[in-house]
């Protein structure tokens, strides 16, 4: 008698934190404390016979407040001796157990100078809060953002004037284009990712990541123009260093759009 | 008494696993039965527009400005909610109530019961899953709508909040949505869309009262360039605004087709701003898009314009008023689409052609060219980006006509002595017209003597005839100012040539009708905007002897009854 009872109460727990569990349980990210932890450096550089300019951008309306030179693009900077591109996000892919995500102690900001979005590209973990202040610019500010995918994080649209800022919690991974619809060369990415081993290259190409558990794992390079690179079987060894290098080229266009451009042309 | 426990433990156990599963079932109420019946409904009624996968691309959504709403990217304008979240059931309700007046969208109250409104919201919403994610769930997200009321200083405050949150950069400054920011803004399907024109009360999509107004700007309008402003302004400021934008909202009278021109003494005003044109009244002649002839025009810009006239012993002239957004006096004559085929509808004026995009193509190598890095191909993988689309994008360009803005008003060249006119669209061969052409960029020429050019037509197939040097007697005069263009036309009331140019005589009903094109919007040639035809009356005075014989015939008639009076009473004695 008392077996069973001891028995079904059993049964019954596991099937309650089964329930509670589950629900919680949305990305599978554990946060462990990291012994021994590895990591990974490398470059991400541009192959291809011509570097891509920087595209300059007219100032066309604000300029007291925006700056009468034009500005540069910054969809490709890529250094010029080195060929390292700046601004790629590096990435370990479906890691499930790490360190825990260090916020900023100011938190996760993307403000707007001169308009201009600084910095151009962001990497946050799931669950954080970006906030959005414009400190500098007296003139209002139309941040619209776009999401990919579609089932991700919602798309906002929010007036900002000087002075003014706004926040919002970005729950899932995926990408955030950030534009303003004033001034329509602005530019950013948020990318959010379901880990915090994460890191934007440098002007040099180069990035680090640390206090990564040992173990075997997916390695991303994304850069927004230049797509997605993934190695895969990356090994990390304890205390170690593993030199992980990307290139990353201009994609070949799709044979359909080929051709779009060949009647049009 | 251990009996007892357990049976109570085990019920306490079992209560909190159907809860536990209640909870984590979804929250809200879609039965299937409502579902299977709205899939019915909107399989008859709605898919030819919204698609059958509700994607927005249903066979006439690419003729259709705005496009039907896409419900699986499920981005929707008219909301009780915060950016970017979705509308209540109720939302969805009023807009199929409702409809959405300037667009496609009819209102479905006469043809669906409630009961099947509700069906169809219940089956729309199943093609996203915003509608299903508890994170998401509307009735969490709602702004606040408390009205407040009107005081002395309410429009004053709008009007500070107006240029404090800078409307006026998409709107412009008396709110014809002229700003310098109007030009290449594009919604999130990257089809081109302007800022309202906030004067016209008929464009609001979803209603013109405050509190409609102040919905707007406090949710935003998801997948347009609108965005919400509820963190920066204060409730407050908002109610302040929308009384504000409230008191720019106008609508017009289009009842009255008879033009009265007035008659004055001493010189017809020549300009558009002279004062005199203040002391008459103005007809507001609705205009529509050219679907006669080909290019058949479902999107003209134009809707409306105002019309004025006076005239003197010797000459009529004329007052035009129109809002149009943009100053087109640039004109490229090969731009004009005679055919209809060159990108008429706005999926095919959509095309991408930047200047990275060709340095792309110089880059491009032929399929099986051996790639750089070729041996490295064995190590890394190369995936398609399908899910991340964004680099895939191709930079928006959108269309840039270089077309000028102009007006023509159009006469019989004869008036027509019963009441049959010619046809309203360019006549028709036996009845010819006369247009009067007022063109934009002829009025910036300083080389031109006019900026009108006078022709002739015979119907809409046939070409038209542009009168010689010689029979050109029309004068203009003309601005644009803030989002609005301010034409005066002027001609003799009669010419010499009575064949060809309409000769104006008093008293009579004369027909008149007007063409418009906006530049902008890619009009030119037979795709413009027209009127049917309206009726100008050059109004006579009542001639003095009128009232002088009324008199003496009123003073006749009182003295014979006076006599006939005198005389029947003389008769009795």
């Amino acid at each position: 008698m008392k077996n069973m009872f001891v028995a079904k109460t059993l049964v019954i727990v596991s099937i309650i934190s089964l329930i509670i569990g589950f629900r919680g349980y949305v990305y599978g990210y554990e946060e462990i404390d990291v012994q021994d932890g590895g990591s990974i450096s490398g470059t991400v550089k541009f192959v291809g016979e011509k570097i891509p300019e920087a595209k300059e951008i007219t100032v066309d309306k604000d300029k007291e407040v925006c700056g009468a030179e034009p500005k540069h693009s910054e969809k490709f900077v890529i250094n010029a001796e080195n060929r390292g591109i700046r601004y790629v996000v590096v990435s370990i892919e479906g890691i499930e157990k790490g360190k825990k995500a260090e916020v900023p102690a100011e938190g996760y900001n993307l403000p707007q100078r001169k308009c201009w979005f600084e910095p151009h590209v962001m990497a946050v973990p799931a669950g954080a809060t970006v906030s959005f202040p414009n400190n500098i610019d007296k003139v209002m500010h139309n941040l619209h953002s776009y999401t990919m995918p579609s089932d991700s994080n919602r798309p906002f649209n929010k007036g900002v004037p000087f002075e003014g800022t706004f926040s919002v919690t970005l729950k899932k991974p995926g990408l955030v284009k950030m534009t303003c619809d004033v001034h329509k060369w602005m530019l950013a990415w948020i990318v959010v990712k379901d880990s915090p081993y994460y890191a934007i290259t440098d002007e040099n190409g180069s990035f680090k990541i640390e206090n990564i558990p040992p173990g075997t794992y997916t390695v991303q390079a994304w850069q927004e123009a230049l797509g997605r690179r993934v190695k895969k079987d990356i090994t990390i060894n304890a205390s170690g260093d593993t030199k992980v290098d990307f290139k990353l080229k201009k994609k070949k266009k799709r044979k359909k759009k080929k051709k779009k451009k060949k009647e049009a042309g | 008494m251990n009996m007892l426990i357990r049976i109570l433990f085990q019920g306490v156990l079992g209560i909190l696993i159907i809860a536990m599963v209640t909870v984590s079932t979804q929250v809200f109420a879609q039965t299937d039965e409502l579902v299977e019946a709205g899939k019915k409904i909107f399989d008859k009624r709605c898919w030819f527009c919204h698609g059958r996968e509700g994607k927005g691309d249903g066979p006439v959504a690419e003729y259709l400005v705005p496009r039907p709403r896409d419900f699986v990217t499920a981005l929707f304008k008219f909301r009780v909610t915060e950016s970017g979240y979705p509308p209540t059931d109720e939302n969805l309700h009023r807009t199929l109530k409702e409809g959405v007046p300037g667009t496609a969208m009819p209102s479905f109250e006469g043809l669906l019961e409630e009961e099947e409104r509700t069906q169809v919201i219940q089956y729309i919403k199943t093609f996203s899953t915003i509608f299903t994610d508890p994170d998401l769930d509307p009735q969490k997200h709602l702004v606040n709508i408390e009205e407040i009321p009107l005081t002395a200083e309410t429009i004053a405050k709008g009007k500070e909040v107006y240029k404090k949150a800078e409307c006026f950069k998409c709107h412009g400054e008396a709110g014809r949505g002229n700003g310098e920011s109007a030009r290449g803004l594009a919604d999130q399907r990257k089809l081109p869309i302007l800022p309202r024109n906030l004067t016209k009360a008929w464009k609001f999509k979803r209603g013109t009262t405050v509190k409609d107004i102040y919905t707007r700007f406090t949710t935003g309008m998801d997948g347009t360039p609108m965005p919400s402003f509820v963190d920066n302004l204060t409730d407050e400021e908002r109610w302040h605004l929308s009384y504000y934008v409230k008191t720019l909202v106008r609508d017009v009278d289009r009842s009255e087709v008879v033009i009265k021109s007035k008659y004055i003494k001493g010189d017809l005003p020549a300009a558009p701003d002279d004062v005199r044109w203040d002391n008459i009244g103005s007809i507001n002649v609705g205009l529509t898009g050219q679907v006669l002839a080909k290019p058949r025009w479902q999107i003209p810009s134009v809707d409306l314009v105002s019309v004025k006239s006076m005239y003197n012993d010797n000459e009529i002239a004329f007052l035009l008023e129109w809002d149009d957004r943009f100053k087109d006096i640039k004109h490229d004559e090969e731009m004009i689409d005679l055919e209809g085929d060159k990108e008429f509808t706005y999926v095919k004026q959509y095309t991408s052609t930047s200047a990275e995009d060709e340095e792309w193509e110089d880059e491009e190598y032929e399929e099986g060219e051996e790639t750089e890095d070729a041996g490295e191909s064995e190590e890394e993988e190369y995936e398609e980006d399908d899910e991340y689309g964004f680099e895939d994008e191709e930079e928006v360009v959108l269309p840039q006509w270089i077309l000028r803005d102009s007006i023509a008003i159009q006469f019989p060249t004869k008036i027509p002595d019963g009441p049959v006119k010619p046809h309203f669209f360019l006549g028709n061969s036996g009845s010819p017209v006369n247009l009067w052409h007022w063109k934009a960029d002829w009025q910036e020429d300083p080389e031109k003597n006019s900026a009108v050019e006078e022709y002739n037509a015979t119907g809409f197939k046939n070409p038209i005839k542009v009168q010689p040097p010689e029979s050109q007697a029309t004068d203009s005069n003309a601005n644009w100012n803030d989002g609005r263009w301010r034409v005066v036309m002027k001609r003799t009331l009669t010419t010499e040539d009575k064949r060809k140019d309409i000769q104006f005589e008093k008293g009579k009903l004369i027909p008149i009708a007007f063409h418009v094109h906006d530049g902008a919007n890619g009009e030119a040639g037979l795709k413009m905007s027209l009127s049917s035809w309206y009726l100008l009356n050059l109004e006579m005075r009542t001639p003095i002897m009128v009232y002088v014989y009324s008199l003496i015939g009123a003073m006749v008639i009182a003295l014979a009854e006076v006599w006939l009076i005198k005389k029947s009473r003389s008769k009795d004695q």
